[in-house]
């Protein structure tokens, strides 16, 4: 059965959106979507998020389970292989006494000794479903134990079955963080907060490989301001002052847009909807609109200029070699819920001639991201998206699709997220097709940040992109990846069965 | 001399999967079967993660969420399961059976999970069994106890036990090991070849079928110390004693002797037992010996300082064959145990280490307490999990990550155990890439690295 007769179609982004029900709209959804369940929850996000933060504790009211599954796979990468440092998460432990009986005299004591054994400047205190449920009154806990505490206690209400869908997650844990923060004691008018990053602990320093923050940090000094705080990541005085700043450019509208708008709300801080700069194009759109809102034109211009000079020659020769190729965009084969990172890259092969089509999004996860929406289309870009049912969350095939556009090996470029991406041996490889490395767990490179964020990180993708259309050509010597799950995975194989080795 | 630190009163920090973890890690491991997890997707990907320590050789059990939302919690969320049921039972190849696990979500509002599995059986003649193992009520060995219970009532109620022998193997994950896989193969070849029948291993790779034998061992054999209520009062009705409580884990040489001769003195054959340690043996020897990296390497470990920190049982075996094996001083050994029994059982096995040194042994520690006790211990390097490598690492101590599953990042493709004689190949390839993290000066090697002087006719003043 083709994609359409499986009840796929092609929209634009925008309608795309609008044709999904609410994410509330639970038969609904249960009828287009069937076995939809999401990846994650909110507790994890939200834990998880704070984890870019040093030197603050994150105290669990509920059972060890969840902190069990918010170390298990998210901590522990995001320290491997992100830089953030490792997250005290002591936890209150309930069990199924304290489920029934209820458990706030545990949280209370639970704050007193973590105050007591870690000494921490602030406490951030997390619940889970069971505790969520029960409604332990954690406010009325924080209000009554804060004056015998040393540290801050902040409350972030995390109840997991409140939100399986990672972007309503995201929104509803960036906005929260507002709560750390203090009015400022005076607003620095050439001081830029950037909002908006995610696993990237925001540092400069002592990483092995670059990320958003060099880059971006980078731009703005080049305009002549100063970047006073990059969120999520610092300790809590930098958190908390993050107000000083007169203005907020985003990196990433998930994370950013929702803090931005809370700021916004309760300190006035003005911020920019510009975000993602990758492209020549966006870069400059990004720089502009910082120069625009603190009278930096001349200098935006300056670096502008500057950039797409060095760049240029190299832009226009990968325009060539792009020329007649299409850009198939997967937005996470395995948890189907990248959006603004795949939006990204489409945006600036826009630029390079090429069209991009998104696929292995699940609509509900399209539908948590509204901000990526508003934020893309908002900017002028408008792709293709693949809406079907996705069926409990089952991939479609990158050949399915590939047929489906009338598309070969040969006029595609690939493009994915998260992890498990599509491979055969002799049949859709990196040995067979331009196959490349865009996932944020696994991209980076040395020349830029791995998000190909500004100039550098637009620079590296490109240099990227010419590698990979020109490994893609040898149709030989797959890699081992491919050859796992192809049946073919020798190439005596291929020259006895001929050159299809799909199952 | 042992010192016991207990943990805080009020509070833990400490990685342990919920009960459904536990129940997945012993249904998942059975061929032709299916789970469907009811509850909140947060829950189910850590069940869905840890289910990737069955594929490696093993076999891959589908894990059928049910996806809860708010509007579940609110309304009940039975007709979600019932689908996800009925969707289970129609797949184009039909299941031997059904497992149903839940969250606390769903435990909490109480779905009548038993009612609509039995509603469901009896419509289509499925086999389907609830284990009602939500995060709150324990951690993995409680998981464990209750899905081996299910199983026990479900598939071995009135066991034919006539001419019955040997043992069965139960939760073999709850050793602690990430290799666990690969170590219960091979302790399962060694009980085998010392005349020791082993009837069933619940579960890994384990074929549906043979879960009618459950009743049929004269014991059970779980690698844990840990208290499993439901299952003892299972194994009571069936007169099987639960066997090696008192032996440590076949870690190493000393372990492997301890553990193997143990078991085959009261179930198989001794005789037959030290033959195949000899065998082993030689095996070993025809790798190492006369080798001069193992020389230098044994030579190198030979009086270091160590902490260990895991699963109970894992962290009690790996401290012996640090120690007993290497030469190695243990200064600090965390274990980490749901039960008093499970942490007594670790204890004891410890007492012949603190005959010889100064040891601390740190009960359910947190995370702030271990990582402190190895820095105060000045140990030259730490035996953990992948999960606190951030934590030892970012205190300045060289880590190894042996421990507690296979997920997450800890790639090991080389299908060889830890355990047994043999794994002491793969044990010792482990001590010598720790050695070398903590031994080798790559720190001096960046700041003394050469630097070329800048080429003739550039500023004079470089030079």
């Amino acid at each position: 059965m083709s994609l359409a007769e499986q009840g796929y179609r092609w929209l634009p982004l925008d309608q795309a959106w609008r044709s999904i029900p609410p994410l509330e709209a639970g038969a609904e959804v249960n009828r287009l979507y069937r076995g939809f369940t999401g990846t994650w929850c909110r507790y994890i996000m939200a834990t998880t998020y704070t984890q870019q933060l040093q030197g603050v504790v994150a105290l669990t009211h509920g059972p060890l389970s969840c902190v069990a599954a918010t170390r298990n796979f998210k901590m522990t990468n995001y320290s491997l292989f992100w830089a953030n440092p490792f997250l005290h998460t002591p936890c209150t432990a309930m069990d199924e006494m304290s489920c029934i009986m209820g458990g706030a005299r545990q949280l209370e004591e639970a704050i007193l000794a973590v105050d007591r054994d870690y000494r921490p400047p602030i406490i951030l205190i997390f619940e889970t479903c069971a505790t969520s449920m029960i409604d332990d009154n954690i406010p009325h806990i924080i209000a009554r134990i804060q004056p015998k505490v040393r540290a801050r206690l902040v409350h972030f209400p995390s109840g997991g079955y409140a939100s399986p869908w990672n972007g309503r997650s995201v929104e509803l844990t960036a906005e929260n963080y507002v709560q750390v923060m203090e009015p400022p004691a005076r607003v620095g008018p050439d001081l830029v907060n950037i909002l908006g990053f995610y696993k990237d602990a925001g540092c400069t320093q002592g990483r092995k490989y670059p990320g958003d923050a060099t880059e971006l940090s980078r731009l703005v000094g080049g305009l002549g301001l100063r970047v006073h705080r990059m969120l999520n990541s610092g300790d809590y005085d930098y958190v908390r002052t993050a107000p000083e700043a007169a203005l907020n450019a985003i990196n990433c509208p998930t994370w950013g847009y929702p803090l931005a708008r809370q700021m916004e709300k309760q300190f006035g801080t003005h911020w920019l909807k510009q975000a993602m700069p990758c492209g020549l194009g966006s870069t400059a759109r990004w720089l502009r609109g910082l120069a625009q809102a603190t009278g930096r034109q001349e200098q935006a211009e300056t670096l502008i200029a500057a950039e797409e000079s060095r760049l240029r020659p190299t832009f226009e020769e990968l325009a060539r070699l792009c020329r007649g190729k299409v850009a198939l965009i997967e937005c996470g084969r395995n948890a189907q819920g990248s959006l603004a990172r795949p939006l990204q890259y489409g945006r600036m092969l826009q630029e390079l001639g090429v069209e991009s089509y998104f696929y292995n999004l699940h609509p509900m996860e399209l539908k948590a991201r509204r901000d990526d929406v508003d934020c893309f289309v908002g900017d002028g870009y408008n792709p293709k998206v693949l809406v079907g049912p996705y069926p409990y969350q089952r991939p479609v095939n990158t050949p399915d699709v590939m047929r489906e556009l009338g598309l070969d090996v040969d006029h595609v470029i690939y493009l994915w997220e998260d992890a498990f991406p599509y491979s055969r041996a002799g049949e859709f490889d990196p040995s067979d097709v331009p196959w490349v490395n865009t996932s944020v767990h696994f991209r980076r490179t040395k020349e830029g940040p791995f998000r190909s964020i500004g100039y550098a990180g637009t620079a590296s993708l490109w240099h990227s992109i010419r590698e990979s259309l020109q490994v893609g050509q040898r149709k030989a010597r797959s890699t081992l990846y491919g050859r796992v799950y192809s049946r073919t995975p020798f190439d005596f194989q291929r020259s006895q069965h001929g050159p299809a080795g799909a199952p | 001399m042992m010192k016991v630190v207990p943990p805080p009163q009020s509070y833990r920090d400490a990685f342990q999967p919920g009960a459904f973890s536990g129940a997945m890690l012993t249904a998942c491991g059975i061929q032709d079967t299916v789970l469907v997890f009811h509850g909140v997707s947060g829950c189910h990907i850590q069940a869905n993660h840890l289910r990737s320590d069955h594929i490696p050789d093993g076999c891959y059990v589908p894990i059928i969420p049910t996806g809860i939302t708010q509007d579940e919690i609110i309304h009940g969320a039975s007709e979600q399961l019932r689908r996800a049921l009925r969707e289970a039972i129609n797949a184009t190849r039909r299941p031997e059976c059904v497992w149903v696990t839940v969250s606390d979500a769903i435990a909490l509002i109480d779905d009548d999970v038993k009612g609509i599995s039995g509603l469901v059986a009896g419509e289509t003649g499925a086999r389907i069994v609830f284990i009602d193992a939500p995060g709150f009520r324990g951690g993995v060995a409680r998981g464990a106890d209750l899905a081996i219970a299910a199983i026990a009532d479900s598939f071995a109620p009135n066991p034919d036990v006539s001419g019955r022998d040997g043992i069965n193997v139960l939760a073999p994950f709850l050793m602690g090991s990430k290799n666990w896989p690969y170590d219960v193969d091979e302790m399962v070849r060694l009980l085998r070849e010392s005349g020791v029948p082993v009837n069933l291993v619940l579960s890994r790779n384990t074929p549906f079928a043979d879960l009618a034998r459950f009743g049929q061992a004269r014991a059970a054999y779980v690698p844990s110390y840990e208290e499993l209520p439901e299952t003892s009062e299972r194994l009571a009705g069936l007169g099987q004693e639960r066997c090696g409580l008192d032996l440590p884990l076949p870690l190493g040489m000393a372990n492997t002797e301890e553990w193997l001769l143990g078991m085959a003195e009261r179930y198989g054959d001794a005789a037959k037992a030290r033959a195949v340690l000899a065998e082993d043996m030689a095996r070993v020897k025809r790798v190492l010996a006369n080798n001069y990296n193992f020389s230098w390497m044994a030579s190198l470990l030979s009086g270091k300082s160590a902490a260990v920190c895991g699963f109970a049982p894992f962290a009690a075996a790996m401290a012996r064959f640090l120690f007993f094996d290497l030469d190695v001083r243990v200064r600090v050994v965390a274990i980490y145990a749901e039960t008093q029994p499970g942490l007594e059982g670790a204890k004891r096995l410890l007492e012949p280490l603190a005959e010889s040194v100064d040891l601390t042994v740190l009960e359910n520690p947190t995370f702030l307490q271990a990582g402190q006790a190895a820095q105060e211990a000045k140990v030259d390097f730490v035996v953990g999990s992948i999960q606190d490598k951030p934590l030892y690492e970012g205190l300045g101590l060289a880590h190894i990550n042996l421990g507690p599953f296979y997920f997450f990042n800890q790639f090991n493709f080389v299908p060889w155990p830890y355990a047994g004689v043999r794994g002491v190949l793969n044990l010792f390839s482990e001590m010598a890439r720790v050695a070398q993290d903590a031994f080798w000066e790559r720190g001096a090697w960046g700041e003394r690295a050469y630097k070329r002087s800048p080429p003739e006719g550039c500023d004079k003043r470089a030079r």
